[in-house]
């Protein structure tokens, strides 16, 4: 197990910036995520850590140790590619085999060792294959074994469940949990998945285009994010937003959008601070969205555009102008295509519409 | 040419042609006496082994290294593909004059020096095409595994290109066997190749068609049991192939 850092790390390729001026600090033996779009930058920090690539700029850390100049065979890490990189010509054991035979162990221990971590991945049928004779689940494993005979001091695994089919995927994500937990080493898990890294990671840094944007734990990205793109890419189904402005009037503040006007009266100090204009965006989570078909106080008037029944729930989609507002609602509820009903909204985000910047601090909760 | 060379010369030229006669083995008998046949064949056989030897380990990794590193940044690759452009008889006479003054005339080393440049623009084009087939994540995690970059090359690469190296040698070999220009101008007596020796059966007397084709049909013998021996491989080779 050891910890590992990045410290003002950039790389380019070209013209492409792949990570600008990126610092992170992963906690020895953490399952630390690296969540982001495809460019984000995810694959190239793994390779960087891993050591085959070099940052232009900035210093990795093994265990405080800096490591931009030692090999990969020495940094004792151990990767799992994302398309699993097989070698073609040696079998299911040979594969597992490599990393140990590398380190001169007797051929009697390799067996041991090998069995081993076969078993636990239901692959020790298939050691004697070749991995073009393998389904996709199957190489996906033998990948993993490979990286896991060792106990290595990081363990970095590069979008490992996204060449797998849907249904294939949400097996392996339990079982990829379970397994990762009993591994004694600091994992770093790159997926476009924010659901992947929710579900299994300790503290997840959400990137885009190269940059850091938040780095946190889920809960905090969930209730705390600190910008427009976090708050839009956590969270399934995603934030609704809407564009808003803020006025005055009358001694009271309120957020005015075409269709309706959200009364912020006790906020209005926090966000004159912290807004560089007027313009700004209101995000609200679809589970934070209370219905009623009759009328209540301080509710807002929308009409319904269409419900999805996903059993058990359903996403009931509210016209607001141009825009459409998902909410969630009960099994129960029953609305028809133009039936008005009443909302509220339980918790509320403001973002800068300049800056994408999240102004509330995460704390605006109507009771 | 098979037929021919068994035929009489009085057979070989009749017209219309003969396709069935009393075969003779004078045209055999005559080669082996009358040329340097022998001494020939194993000065090819010799000059291909080396070319081989040669051409292949160097293009190899030269091929590794243009595809993995870039090296030259494309200038230097172009410029090893122009060498395959240039025509060799403009470039006999310098050969010629240098080879002289390093007193090499004659010598087995000139034609293995020349074959293994001219082919070697050929082969590390064929070779770097089928690295860079190979994708570079396999030697990656070899690296990460615990291997030198040589050790992945050698442990991983190497064996995944191996029909692309049969296949290589093998141009490399019939180019190299069945070059004439520079065995016939550096060579004499000495190191005679198969070419030299069959153009030795154009006379003042006129083209000896029976023994020429007695001595092209032996000729061919070695390229044949060649191909044969290196077919198994790639047929071996190419099955493996890249899994994705």
């Amino acid at each position: 197990m050891a910890s590992v850092s990045l410290k003002e790390v950039s790389k380019k390729f070209g013209n492409i910036t792949a990570v600008e001026n990126l610092t992170i600090d992963i906690k020895d033996g953490e399952f630390f995520s690296l969540l982001g779009p495809s460019g984000a930058g995810k694959t190239t920090i793994l390779r960087m850590i891993a050591g085959v690539e070099k940052p232009d700029k900035g210093s990795i850390y093994i265990d405080d140790v800096p490591v931009n100049d030692v090999p990969p065979k020495e940094r004792d890490v151990t990767m799992v590619f994302q398309s699993y990189a097989l070698f073609p010509h040696k079998t299911v054991y040979e594969n597992m085999a490599y990393p140990l035979r590398k380190r001169n162990m007797p051929e009697t221990e390799v067996k041991k060792i090998v069995h081993e971590t076969a078993e636990i991945l239901h692959i020790r049928h298939l050691l004697s294959r070749l991995p073009k004779q393998l389904s996709g689940g199957e190489r996906q494993r033998v990948g993993l074994g490979r990286a896991m005979v060792r106990q290595p001091k990081v363990c970095l695994l590069d979008e490992p469940l996204t060449n797998l089919d849907a249904k294939l995927r949400v097996e392996m994500r339990g079982e990829f949990k379970k397994i990762c937990g009993n591994l004694k080493t600091t994992i770093v898990y790159a997926t476009p998945d924010q659901l992947e890294s929710v579900t299994m990671a300790h503290r997840i840094a959400v990137l885009d285009k190269g940059k850091l944007l938040q780095c946190d734990s889920p809960d905090e990205l969930y209730n705390r994010p600190k910008n427009f793109f976090v708050a839009g890419f956590i969270g399934s189904p995603a934030m609704n937003f809407v564009d808003c402005t803020f006025i005055e009037e009358d001694k009271k503040a309120y957020l005015d959008t075409a269709e309706f006007r959200y009364e912020i009266t006790d906020l209005a100090e926090k966000i004159k601070s912290r807004i560089t204009s007027s313009e700004v965006i209101l995000g609200v989570r679809p589970e934070h969205i209370k219905i009623s078909k009759s009328i209540e106080e301080g509710y807002i008037q929308l009409e319904v555009f269409v419900s999805e029944r996903l059993r058990p729930q359903i996403i009931v989609d509210l016209k607001a102008g141009e825009k459409v507002i998902k909410a969630l609602a009960p099994a129960e509820f029953d609305a028809d295509i133009g039936d008005k009903i009443w909302v509220k909204f339980e918790k509320i985000f403001l973002f800068d519409k300049r800056t994408g910047e999240e102004i509330t601090g995460g704390d605006v909760a109507f009771g | 040419m098979f037929l021919a060379s068994f035929k009489t010369d009085l057979d070989i030229l009749t017209i219309p042609p003969k396709i069935f006669f009393e075969p003779t083995f004078d045209n055999y008998i005559f080669v082996f006496e009358c040329s340097y046949i022998i001494k020939g064949l194993i000065n090819s056989l010799i000059i291909m082994g080396s070319v081989i030897a040669l051409t292949i380990p160097i293009s190899m990794l030269a091929a590794y290294s243009f595809t993995r590193f870039n090296v030259g940044g494309g200038q230097f690759q172009f410029y090893i593909l122009t060498v395959r452009m240039f025509p060799p008889i403009a470039a006999i006479v310098p050969f010629f004059v240098v080879f002289r003054d390093l007193g090499l005339l004659d010598n087995l080393l000139s034609p293995i020096i020349l074959n293994t440049l001219f082919n070697m623009p050929f082969t590390i084009w064929l070779l770097a095409g089928f690295i860079r087939e190979i994708q570079q994540d396999l030697e990656e995690a070899a690296m990460i595994g615990g291997a030198t970059r040589f050790e992945a090359f050698y442990e991983i690469t190497l064996p995944l290109i191996a029909p692309a190296l049969a296949v290589a040698a093998v141009f490399a070999a019939i180019f190299t066997w069945n070059e004439f220009l520079f065995a016939f101008i550096l060579t004499r007596s000495e190191a005679i190749t198969v070419t030299r020796v069959m153009a030795g059966f154009y006379t003042e007397r006129g083209i000896l068609w029976g023994p020429l084709s007695a001595c092209a049909t032996l000729c061919t013998v070695p390229m044949f049991i060649l191909v044969l021996i290196i077919q198994k491989y790639i047929v071996r080779g190419l099955t493996f192939g890249a899994v994705r």
